[in-house]
């Protein structure tokens, strides 16, 4: 069971980095758009409700050329977020190795040799996939 | 119903396979297992050489995923091995990452050599025997399920023999079927979409939000929006271009935001091992180029060509990276890949290729030929036609779904109606006699009507929502056997279970806009494209298009949204012939016509004043009346 909800737990993690860094924000179902409207001709265009705020939304329409390298700087909040994610995983592996071996605790996971390998091995995933947003974002 | 004269009639056979695996197939196989015996050799040595417990509890971890740990006296971790190896295959398959399933079994070997204690010779021998049986077994399985499907499909060939399928040729200008009226239903679930696609560009509301890999990402969504507003453009209100030309356009350049297309970055990576972010200049990646060129191919057969301008489609990642396309581009980018593929179909996520996916690469080519006077599909349809009846057909005739391209290997998981049902409404376009097929096949053994019911065959993939991971429910199923139904001229079946969805479905309406309420985002759209769908609609226009006069006579240009929906709007060449009904309260309103003979006076019925003579652009505004159904018509005076 604690194996079952430190991957959720991660799994969570990851959603919510993926969300931070990419941007949007998770809905589980779908629903109605607002309402659009649409003059009639001649009359005033009118928006269809507001548009959430996002950190970075594309021009209607572009025609820039395809670059010669792939040398786009990532986004200084995406790194932050990649950099994240690798301390906090690193922390947490070694807040869960000090914490289980030296003071005692999460002794539900030190129940089973798998249950100690899932448990370390979290923190450790966690700093690889902030390692990849990094990588990929870099 | 017009009479056509350029249909063919056709009988088409299932292929004889008297191999038990197809060539490509077979040597990708050969590789896989080549590899796999290399990997049991090097395995086997530590042991053999009593190079000590570790290095034989890793060899044996090579040799079978958790072996060294079957061997150290850990049969619990040993089995946890295994599935953590068959979760990783499946995440694997699901988004790509190839580099999983390796990490994991090279993972549980040296978990296997930190844990060892020396085992018994019996352990040993059980541990390099194992992997080969299960080869061994699988190779034996498959041969008596594949001579049993050879039974199948010769019992099949005797029926095949006189069945005739039609093969539907070019519409004439008169059209296969008239264009139809919408009906008030049918408007009401057109706003649903319209509602959809005309929020701001950077807007996402109403879209199921779950992940961006699969089915329930936000890109198939948006596909099936411009595909369902395409179609109720191209059967119903052809002679309207104003906010549904604008929707469509809105669904396509939604495409281009980098939340959207930007799962391809790390699915290249850790799929590739690649950092390269592009998401057409690939090898891969038809789950984006072919549906998004299907739109582009949908929008410009009706509207415009301004997507075929350079850089058009740019995919831009920040402000110094972007990644400029265009229709054209991504034609070419689907033409080179299958062209490169020794499958000839190619990858969606990296290693797996979909055959369903690859036939919107067959449409996105096939319309860009037409429109463009390329011939990227000509040029490659022998292989494909080859391809998906040898390497993707079992000998029963059902259409794999998903094959491993990196080691040849597919599952029945992915082969259920569904698939098969949604392969035939979208091959029916470029390889129409295996789509007639395929739909034959399925009314035969798959599709049961019982009271006043359609259903399918009860498997896993048929009772899945994959717009929203839900199972137990079929609405999806329903909505893709519509869509299959109407478009291979089964409008009796359509009708059925376009009734069953109206009557059976709860129903949520809001603002005049209506969806059905328990189903994904997803199923709510592709319903538009079966809602609007008919007799080889998609088929005539991805291969046919629309008629010359549809795309020079006049049109309806603007009208207000919601207050004036467009319940049939299509034109001769000369005169336009408009159904209009209010969507909000009763007003008077003004709607703009273009494309007239410039400085000509037209006759107009149905608008207030009983003339109109338009400008020097071609445009002439009317002014109406709406308070209930409303036909206008605009013609040439004398």
């Amino acid at each position: 069971m604690g194996c079952c909800l430190a991957l959720a737990y991660v799994v969570a993690l990851v959603r919510r980095g993926w969300f931070a860094a990419v941007g949007g924000a998770p809905a589980p179902t779908a629903s109605f758009a607002p309402p659009a409207r649409r003059p009639a001709p001649g009359g005033t265009l009118v928006a269809s409700g507001p548009a959430p705020a996002v950190a970075w939304a594309p021009p209607r329409s572009s025609t820039r050329a395809r670059p010669t390298g792939r040398v786009g700087a990532g986004k200084v909040g995406a790194g932050t977020v990649g950099a994240g994610l690798v301390g906090a995983g690193l922390a947490w592996f070694v807040i869960g190795v000090v914490g289980m071996h030296a003071l005692g605790w999460f002794a539900w996971a030190e129940a089973s040799l798998l249950t100690d390998t899932a448990f370390h091995s979290s923190g450790l995933w966690l700093a690889a996939i902030g390692a990849s947003v990094v990588a990929v974002r870099a | 119903m017009t009479t056509m004269t350029t249909d063919q009639t056709v009988r088409l056979l299932l292929p004889t396979h008297t191999r038990a695996l197809p060539p490509v197939t077979a040597r990708r196989q050969r590789r896989a297992i080549l590899t796999y015996g290399a990997l049991w050799a090097l395995g086997a040595l530590p042991g053999l050489l009593d190079l000590g417990a570790a290095w034989t509890a890793a060899g044996l971890g090579l040799a079978l995923p958790g072996g060294g740990l079957l061997w150290g006296g850990h049969p619990v971790l040993a089995v946890a091995a295994v599935l953590v190896l068959v979760l990783s295959v499946f995440t694997w398959w699901a988004t790509g990452p190839t580099v999983l399933p390796p990490l994991v079994w090279l993972g549980t070997a040296g978990l296997g050599a930190a844990l060892a204690d020396p085992g018994s010779s019996a352990a040993q021998t059980a541990a390099l025997v194992a992997g080969p049986a299960l080869v061994v077994a699988a190779a034996v399985v498959h041969r008596f399920r594949h001579a049993r499907q050879v039974r199948a499909g010769a019992r099949l060939n005797e029926r095949l023999a006189e069945v005739d399928f039609v093969i539907t040729g070019p519409p004439g200008l008169d059209v296969r079927v008239p264009v139809a009226e919408h009906t008030e239903a049918d408007l009401a679930h057109l706003r649903y979409g319209l509602d959809l696609a005309l929020q701001p560009l950077d807007s996402f509301e109403g879209f199921t939000r779950i992940d961006q890999f699969r089915e329930a990402a936000t890109r198939y969504q948006l596909n099936a929006l411009g595909y369902g507003l395409a179609m109720s453009q191209f059967t119903r209100t052809p002679a309207f271009s104003g906010y549904l030309a604008e929707a469509q356009r809105n669904a396509i350049e939604k495409m281009l935001d980098r939340r959207i297309w930007g799962y391809w970055a790390l699915e290249n990576a850790w799929g590739n091992l690649d950092l390269d972010r592009d998401p057409v200049d690939n090898g891969e990646n038809i789950m984006l180029t072919g549906f998004h060129g299907l739109m582009v191919g949908m929008y410009e057969s009706l509207n415009d060509d301004r997507y075929s301008r350079p850089g058009a489609l740019t995919y831009r990642w920040d402000g110094t990276t972007d990644y400029a396309n265009d229709y054209g581009t991504l034609a070419s980018s689907i033409h080179r890949n299958v062209q490169a593929s020794p499958f000839a179909l190619f990858p969606c996520e990296p290693n797996w290729i979909y055959t369903v996916c690859n036939t919107f690469g067959m449409n996105t080519m096939r319309s860009h030929d037409r429109l463009h006077g390329t011939d990227y599909f000509t040029a490659v349809e022998d292989r494909l036609r080859t391809s998906y009846e040898n390497e993707f057909l079992r000998p029963d005739g059902r259409i794999i779904g998903v094959r491993s391209s990196h080691l040849g290997l597919s599952w029945n998981l992915w082969a259920g109606p569904s698939i098969q049902i949604t392969t035939s409404y979208w091959m029916h376009a470029a390889l129409p006699d295996i789509a007639r097929r395929t739909w034959w096949l399925l009314r035969e053994h798959d599709l049961r009507r019982d009271s006043g019911t359609v259903t399918t065959r009860p498997t896993v993939s048929a009772r899945l929502d994959p717009g929203n991971y839900q199972l137990g429910t079929d609405t999806y199923s329903q909505v893709v056997t519509l869509m299959a139904a109407r478009e291979h001229g089964d409008e009796d079946l359509a009708a059925e279970v376009q009734r069953g969805l109206d009557e059976q479905q709860e129903i949520a309406e809001a603002d005049g806009a209506r969806r059905y309420a328990n189903a994904s985002g997803l199923a709510n759209l592709y319903s538009l494209l079966g809602r609007y769908g008919r007799h080889s609609a998609l088929r005539d226009l991805v291969v046919f298009g629309a008629p010359e006069a549809w795309r020079a006579g006049p049109r309806l240009a603007e009208a207000a949204y919601p207050d004036v929906l467009v319940a049939k709007a299509v034109t001769d060449g000369r005169a336009l012939d408009l159904v209009l009904r209010p969507g909000a309260s009763a007003r008077r309103t003004v709607v703009r016509v273009d494309r007239l003979v410039p400085g000509h006076t037209y006759d107009v019925h149905g608008a207030l004043l009983p003339t109109c003579t338009a400008g020097a652009d071609g445009t002439a505004d009317l002014e109406i009346d709406l308070d209930g159904r409303l036909e206008v018509r605009v013609a040439p005076r004398g």
